[in-house]
């Protein structure tokens, strides 16, 4: 018995350390073979094998996660691929769990008007943004060091608002950047206090987003589209 | 007189005949330090000698015959005169290889325009590679203290081996005195043998026969391409010993005199070199050789992108001639190309094997599971003294098929046959509602580039600041040149006054025109440079002057003005100043 244990950790041990020494690359396009044989446990192992995953890696396991039926951890993953570069990910991401949320029987258009400024600023690079509004920033205190801002009052007018729409844009972005998202394991209530004695003020849906705002170890103050009010921090995901 | 000539031609016909008659011309063989030798060691070098003795004053260089035969490693020329007697001499420092009975001679040598020929010298070359010639040549030598302590050594671990098995030499030179210095190692040429992984020099310490001496130690790996016997020549070292005191103190070693550069050679080696033995089919290398791996990097790869197929093998022989070996029945969906070889050297000196790598860039044209099969190296193994063949394990090889396979426009390398084409299709997923997963690319985490947040807020604020800063400093000044302006309007009757008594002091006339301008035009609110004389005098008809008192007042001006460009000797009018004192009072009730 006790030999056999040996045999069985050493094997373990051995098992281990080849699964190790393959490389991540070699896993990621084996897990892209076994996605496409409609392997998809399989794959989502291969998948999560990979020590340093990319925004690639979490793409393909949200479609392994949806494919299982697995929508809240589909959703997050979805949501790590894009929160690194938004501006590459955001329209497979968005299309996604929109699919995502059809499945589950949500809407998933945007429900404010910062969602969908969000939206809109995911399309452009964030270096292209600040690049842009540094030049048009530069331009208008030139023209007012200059004196130009009086003679060119066109030009100066343009110039303001075309730095105030890239200023608003970059805030934008980085409000979104900052912001601590976080998804539902299941339906879950949600609480007007920190404590399940408080009353609930709504119900969340399963594999549903929502913004952190507060942390209080087991409990978080969140807000799902027109709800704001307090969950248990078992029942979320942050991603 | 006749009698005189004549004998005078005879006594010179006795002399050149008796210095003729008297040359000797003598061949000898002797050992590199001028001792006299019976015989000779193959690969250790060894002096022939023709002297001419008591011979004219002019030796041509001498034809010996038998010298041909020898590897000639220097030359010299010597005379030497002792009471009126001349010798010249014609030395060789020569090298045999092979072991034999030699005759050398005989020198044939042109002396003051006679030939004469040398004796003929027989010398027996035996091989051996156990005695350090040194240590006999060294009991010869007139400084034997100094010989006796430098000893040098040139040993192999092996004699007797096969064509391309390595055999590890090692020279040392040994010296007990600390404070001699190898200056130079000079290499003999060498036979047809290949040479490989010089290392040192390698410093330690060692006893012989009770006496300890410091060793310098070089190490190499000689590799013989040709069967028979093959002598390693004997390797020539220059070192210095320092010398006693020779009375002059520091001044010799000032000039360098107390360093003394003398020579010591090791002894040759002879290796027993012999064939391999017939063998049907490919031999790699000769040696000890060990695992022969395969390995694939990565195993899954997408048709059309490169694989880095490494075969290594670890052992001690030939590694850096050692041929790419050719790769054996790889699948024809697999083209490979050779890439690179390189040669790992363990990590520790004495511990561990060598190991050559050979990397293939393995590139896939087929979409399927392909194996990589057996690889086969085959050795001589110098241990055994058998042909060994050592073999790699099969690898698998998996080529996933291309984003664009199903494109007509992009067709792979080698056309896919119609079950591949099924095999392919069946291992496509339809994605449907979701967009489908990424295939290549962005697997590990991508850098997003944006400015740091610290970097863009510096670009925002460092430019809003200067022009804030600029709009400021701008406004200052502005309020400071309005106040100075009405300063000076204010105060200019006062301060006219003021420079007026001052120059008055100095008698300074010429003072007076440029007062009354800078008065006028600070008064005006003009620059000096922009008031003129007319836009005065229309001032003071604006102002209610007459046309006597506009005129008296373009006297005064142009009398101030006389003063500017007089010389210093021009009668000065003192009344100017109470006139100007005067025309001060009068424009202050206008301007």
């Amino acid at each position: 018995m006790k030999h056999g244990m040996c045999i069985l950790v050493v094997g373990m041990s051995m098992w281990v350390g080849m699964l190790g020494a393959v490389g991540d690359e070699e896993l990621f396009l084996r897990g892209n073979k076994q996605y496409l044989e409609g392997n998809f446990e399989q794959a989502t192992e291969s998948y999560r094998m990979i020590k340093r995953k990319g925004q690639a890696v979490w793409y393909n396991l949200g479609n392994c996660a949806y494919r299982c039926g697995d929508y809240p951890n589909a959703r997050i993953c979805w949501l790590r691929a894009e929160q690194a570069s938004p501006e590459r990910w955001h329209a497979s991401v968005a299309h996604n769990i929109a699919a995502l949320d059809a499945a589950v029987g949500r809407s998933s258009t945007p429900s404010t008007w910062f969602d969908a400024l969000t939206a809109v600023t995911c399309y452009v690079p964030l270096l292209v943004m600040q690049v842009l509004f540094l030049l048009f920033w530069c331009g208008l205190l030139g023209m007012v060091l200059t004196g130009g801002w009086n003679i060119r009052r066109g030009s100066f007018v343009t110039l303001c608002a075309l730095s105030l729409v890239f200023g608003i844009l970059i805030a934008v972005r980085y409000t979104t950047m900052w912001r601590i998202r976080a998804v539902t394991r299941e339906n879950t209530a949600i609480f007007a206090g920190p404590d399940r004695h408080y009353h609930a003020v709504g119900t969340i849906d399963r594999a549903q987003e929502m913004v952190v705002h507060k942390d209080r170890g087991d409990w978080y103050k969140v807000k799902a589209g027109i709800l704001v009010g307090w969950v248990p921090a078992r029942d979320v995901v942050v991603v | 007189m006749k009698v005189k000539i004549v004998g005078n031609v005879a006594l010179s016909i006795l002399l050149a005949a008796s210095s003729v008659l008297h040359a000797q011309v003598v061949l000898r063989v002797t050992d590199v330090y001028g001792e006299q030798m019976s015989s000779a060691v193959a690969g250790y070098p060894f002096r022939i000698e023709v002297s001419a003795k008591g011979g004219g004053k002019t030796m041509r260089r001498p034809s010996i015959e038998g010298l041909d035969t020898f590897q000639i490693e220097a030359r010299e020329t010597r005379m030497q005169l002792i009471n009126g007697r001349s010798t010249m001499s014609h030395i060789y420092r020569v090298r045999v290889d092979q072991p034999g009975t030699y005759t050398i001679g005989p020198a044939v040598v042109d002396v003051d325009g006679s030939e004469m020929k040398s004796n003929v010298v027989t010398l027996p070359v035996v091989a051996t590679s156990k005695v350090p010639q040194q240590d006999q040549s060294s009991k010869k030598r007139s400084d034997q203290k100094r010989a006796d302590q430098v000893i040098a050594v040139l040993r192999a671990d092996k004699q007797d081996v096969m064509i391309g098995e390595p055999v590890h030499c090692t020279l040392t030179l040994y010296a007990a005195h600390p404070d001699t210095k190898l200056v130079q190692v000079q290499e003999p040429e060498m036979p047809p043998v290949k040479i490989s992984g010089q290392r040192g020099p390698i410093t330690s310490t060692d006893t012989i026969k009770g006496v300890t001496y410091h060793a310098v130690s070089w190490e190499w790996d000689v590799y013989p391409q040709e069967a028979g016997t093959v002598t390693i020549p004997a390797y020539r070292l220059a070192y210095t010993v320092p010398q006693d005191d020779d009375g002059f103190g520091g001044f010799s070693a000032f000039f360098g005199l107390r360093q003394n550069v003398q020579y010591i050679y090791s002894n040759p080696l002879t290796l027993s070199v012999q064939s391999l033995p017939a063998h049907a089919g490919p031999v790699h290398a000769t040696g000890t050789f060990g695992a022969f791996t395969a390995e694939l990097k990565p195993a899954v790869a997408r048709a059309g992108e490169g694989m880095m197929l490494t075969l290594r093998i670890e052992g001690n022989g030939d590694l850096a001639t050692l041929a790419m070996p050719e790769l054996h029945t790889m699948p024809a969906a697999l083209k490979y190309y050779d890439s690179k070889s390189y040669i790992t050297e363990p990590q520790k000196k004495g511990k561990g094997t060598a190991s050559k790598s050979f990397e293939y860039v393995v590139q896939g044209i087929e979409a399927g599971e392909w194996e990589i099969p057996r690889q086969q190296f085959t050795y001589f193994d110098t241990a055994t003294r058998t042909y060994k063949t050592a073999t790699t394990q099969p690898i698998m090889a998996t080529i996933l098929a291309r984003p664009d396979a199903g494109r007509a426009d992009q067709k792979m390398p080698l056309e896919s046959t119609t079950s591949d084409t099924k095999s392919q299709k069946d291992t496509q997923y339809d994605d449907g509602e979701l967009h489908p997963i990424i295939h290549y690319g962005a697997w590990y985490p991508e850098h997003s580039w944006k400015l740091p947040l610290w970097l863009f807020m510096l670009f925002v604020l460092v430019p809003l600041l200067g022009v804030m800063c600029v709009v400021v400093w701008r406004s200052v000044r502005g309020r400071r040149s309005a106040q100075a302006a009405t300063r000076q309007y204010k105060k200019a009757f006062s301060y006219a006054r003021a420079r007026l008594r001052a120059a008055e002091r100095k008698q300074a006339y010429h003072e007076v025109h440029r007062i009354f301008v800078e008065l006028c035009a600070a008064r005006l609110s003009c620059k000096p440079s922009e008031l003129s004389e007319a836009m005065l005098e229309q001032k003071l008809r604006t102002e209610g002057f007459s046309e006597d008192q506009v005129r008296a007042w373009q006297q005064f001006f142009m009398r101030s003005a006389s003063y500017v460009f007089s010389s210093q000797n021009t009668i000065k009018d003192p009344t100017l100043w109470s006139q100007a004192y005067h025309w001060i009072a009068t424009l202050e009730t206008v301007l």
